[in-house]
């Protein structure tokens, strides 16, 4: 496994992690510290890097998660061309359309936050998420009320605000 | 080891994390005096960082050369570019004119052409996405459609109707379905932020057991 970032300070972070993976799967001699690796904090610079990345280590799999620019496309499409299957996932929304349109599976917004807790077997995190969703239930509710209350002149704001 | 490894970090995830949102809601002199501290040091530990990646950056590189991995060539470029480029830096600034000839002449051409490439990934993308393979794919065909004929002046020419629709799916559709994702992420991520402040949330920092 290759792990790529464009922040530094995530490098010493990660590299704990997935060391633990490694050593929770009886695999640590598998572990090579020189597989984490920081390209670059600009975004093509960042891109370059993994496009040359993609074609030498001639990967399988790339999963791309995080907050994406103009950059999202050129990874995704580069790791298309090297054969790759894809999972991307992003909490923004500026390059969906583009993740969605190349990449195998994409996790859209808030799934972005889920997708340990849905592989994971602790109670917490999927208490947290049933939640989040009951919480947006509610919001769901709220919105559809409130657009009905002002379609018939009901200006549901005056209430609330008493 | 546990307290190290694992209490600690979320003490101080804890206290930090109080710190900045209680500056946001309180008007305490002490508070604000805290929370900007906690802010300007996140900015130095950013700071330091990239010293931290430069330094992951020779220590991976110098290794390929080493073994003489294939493309090890790349790898003496790279490092000479970046002793160069950090030397510079230092002896003069970032206002050196070596440096500037380095950013005007390496950096911002570099950074341009792979700008420009986006445009064959773009077609290459919007090839495959609209061959229309299944339902999704024809959804998007539609109304991809329909919002370059907004864009595009023969639209109108065409039909004046054309333009309305390709606005409708930006403003209805789009906008709806943006404000709907933007919406769960904003809950999912206040959610994760709170299960990280209490402590819940210890993925971060490895292994919990």
């Amino acid at each position: 496994m290759i792990a790529t970032f464009a922040n530094p300070e995530l490098v010493p972070l990660a590299s704990e992690l997935i060391k633990d993976a490694y050593v929770s799967e009886n695999k640590l001699d598998e572990f090579k510290p020189e597989n984490i690796q920081f390209i670059s904090s600009r975004q093509y610079a960042f891109s370059t890097g993994l496009l040359g990345l993609f074609q030498r280590e001639r990967i399988a799999t790339n999963i791309m998660t995080g907050s994406f620019g103009a950059e999202a496309l050129i990874i995704a499409e580069g790791a298309q061309i090297a054969g790759a299957f894809q999972v991307a996932g992003s909490d923004g929304t500026t390059q969906l359309p583009v993740i969605f349109a190349v990449c195998d599976y994409t996790l859209i917004g808030e799934e972005f936050f889920a997708a340990a807790a849905y592989l994971s077997d602790d109670p917490t995190p999927r208490g947290a998420l049933r939640g989040q969703d009951l919480f947006k239930f509610g919001l769901i509710v709220f919105t559809i009320v409130g657009t009905i209350a002002m379609i018939l002149g009901f200006n549901i704001v005056n209430y609330i605000k008493m | 080891m546990s307290l190290i490894r694992r209490d600690l970090p979320v003490w101080i995830a804890f206290l930090v994390g109080v710190i900045i949102l209680a500056d946001y809601v309180f008007t305490f002199p002490g508070l604000q005096v805290a929370s900007t501290t906690l802010t300007n040091w996140a900015v130095i530990v950013t700071a330091f960082s990239f010293g931290i990646g430069a330094l992951n950056i020779i220590q991976r590189q110098s290794k390929i050369i080493i073994r003489r991995d294939k493309y090890w060539i790349y790898s003496v470029v790279l490092i000479i570019i970046l002793f160069g480029t950090l030397g510079i830096g230092l002896v003069g600034s970032i206002n050196h004119p070596y440096y500037k000839i380095l950013f005007d002449n390496v950096m911002a051409p570099l950074n341009v052409t792979m700008s420009s490439m986006l445009a064959f990934f773009l077609a290459s993308a919007a090839f495959r996405v609209f061959r229309a393979k299944n339902f999704e794919s024809i959804l998007l065909l539609i109304a991809a459609v329909f919002v370059m004929l907004q864009n595009a002046p023969i639209g109108e020419l065409i039909w004046p109707g054309l333009p309305v629709i390709g606005d409708f799916f930006v403003t209805g559709f789009a906008a709806g379905g943006n404000r709907g994702i933007q919406i769960g992420a904003a809950i999912a991520s206040i959610g994760f932020g709170v299960r990280i402040l209490i402590g819940q949330e210890k993925r971060w920092f490895g292994r919990t057991e």
